[in-house]
């Protein structure tokens, strides 16, 4: 019997959570969160012996899933699907009055909303820089970009993320969003 | 020039619901056994890969250099495993488990499939596939009739399109529709009664059973794949399951 090699599982179980994460900041909608999920692992799978650890592993994983989540992004079907959930959460998802054990959901409902609505460049460096909290040097070698282009990514970013909060904030109380 | 502060920082300007939709989507783990259940899919994936031979590896790095193999739509398994399958050992692509090798991609004669033993047959699922049939370990004769063969492989896209039938109906299960995940699992037990993907069809049907709540047909289906396939990746998902019950 073939089996896969005890330290890729090890690799897998380490490093699981973090690529639904980021899978799931970078925009992938949760129903379609497994598949593109095994997609990162099989490529890190076949990669993995290339991986050479100039760059974190983490890093590395997170370029894979960039890969994977950018071309599911393209796919129609994911356009027809995004267009309706923001459509569906727009001048309806209020921030401060929701029940509390349906408050995280709809705020996360809300901020995948607003991350969706970012270009993709815009997006990627917000993900790395606020919530992986990678320094603005490390994204760039990431991304293969200047230091200035994630500046100025970032701001861009930024702006759209802060002007949709204050869009979806000034709506007010309004029907529950799920 | 330093990094400007980030939005979570405490020392930001970032109001408070900018801060609320942040820290939301700062912490979007996995469900409670998604990562059983990845794995369990991921684990045949990874045996087709890994019964490539190195020239056909070969292949696949400068096919997915030109951006036509790892990023595909689907399960990058179609590409892999049926793409680079071909002349290795293709009938063995699915991860074997403990049960005789089923031919990967070759297509079932009628001859293969009436030398099955469903011996269980008499209790067909309702409504979802009859997993009883499939089930079943295959008599010595089959098993040898549907031994890996060393022959180049003759259907190449077989495996791929098994892949793609099954992620569609797992696609139409997760998100609700249970009427076009039966038509898919149907589908895919017709032309591959006896595919690469076999035990995931299987425990797809189980999955719909239990969607359905027809829960006490499910852990019959699934008591039944714990015995036919005691080893297998998915067993700790079915145990997990018939535990919950």
């Amino acid at each position: 019997m073939n089996l896969p090699p005890a330290e890729f599982r090890a690799f897998y179980e380490s490093h699981f959570d973090f690529v639904w994460r980021s899978l799931r900041r970078l925009g992938a909608r949760e129903a379609d969160t497994m598949d593109l999920a095994q997609k990162v692992f099989l490529a890190a799978f076949r990669k993995l012996p290339e991986f050479e650890g100039r760059a974190r592993t983490t890093t590395w994983l997170f370029a894979i899933c960039h890969r994977v989540v950018s071309d599911y992004r393209r796919s129609a079907a994911f356009r027809r699907e995004v267009a309706t959930d923001v459509d569906e959460l727009n001048g309806r998802v209020e921030l401060n009055h929701a029940e509390a054990s349906g408050e995280s959901r709809q705020s996360m409902r809300l901020a995948e909303a607003i991350l969706s609505k970012l270009p993709e460049p815009q997006r990627v460096v917000f993900v790395l820089f606020e919530l992986e909290e990678m320094s603005g040097q490390d994204i760039a070698a990431l991304l293969d970009v200047p230091i200035g282009t994630v500046r100025s990514r970032l701001r861009l970013a930024r702006e759209c993320f802060r002007r949709e909060v204050k869009r979806l904030s000034a709506a007010g109380p309004a029907k529950e969003a799920v | 020039m330093s990094d400007p502060v980030r939005l979570l920082s405490g020392v930001s300007d970032a109001n408070d619901a900018e801060r609320a939709l942040l820290s939301s989507i700062r912490s979007v783990d996995p469900p409670q056994g998604a990562r059983d259940e990845a794995w369990a899919m991921l684990a045949g994936q990874m045996a087709a890969i890994s019964l490539v031979g190195a020239s056909t590896a070969a292949g696949a790095e400068a096919l997915g250099a030109k951006g036509g193999l790892a990023w595909g739509s689907k399960a990058l398994l179609l590409k892999l495993g049926a793409l680079f399958v071909v002349g290795s050992a293709g009938a063995g692509a699915y991860w074997v488990h403990s049960q005789p090798a089923q031919h990967a991609v070759a297509a079932p004669t009628v001859s293969s499939r009436a030398a099955l033993s469903p011996t269980t047959v008499a209790a067909p699922l309702a409504s979802a596939e009859p997993v009883t049939e499939s089930v079943l370990e295959p008599s010595p004769k089959a098993a040898a009739a549907l031994a890996p063969s060393r022959e180049p492989v003759k259907r190449p896209d077989a495996l791929a399109e098994e892949s793609s039938l099954l992620a569609d109906a797992r696609a139409a299960l997760r998100r609700g529709d249970t009427n076009t995940a039966e038509v898919g699992l149907r589908r895919l037990r017709t032309r591959f009664p006896t595919g690469a993907l076999r035990q995931e069809r299987q425990v797809l049907s189980i999955e719909l059973l239990n969607a359905r709540g027809e829960i006490l047909q499910a852990q019959a289906e699934a008591r039944r794949f714990l015995a036919a396939y005691p080893t297998s990746p998915h067993g700790e998902k079915l145990r997990r399951f018939l535990g919950e019950r």
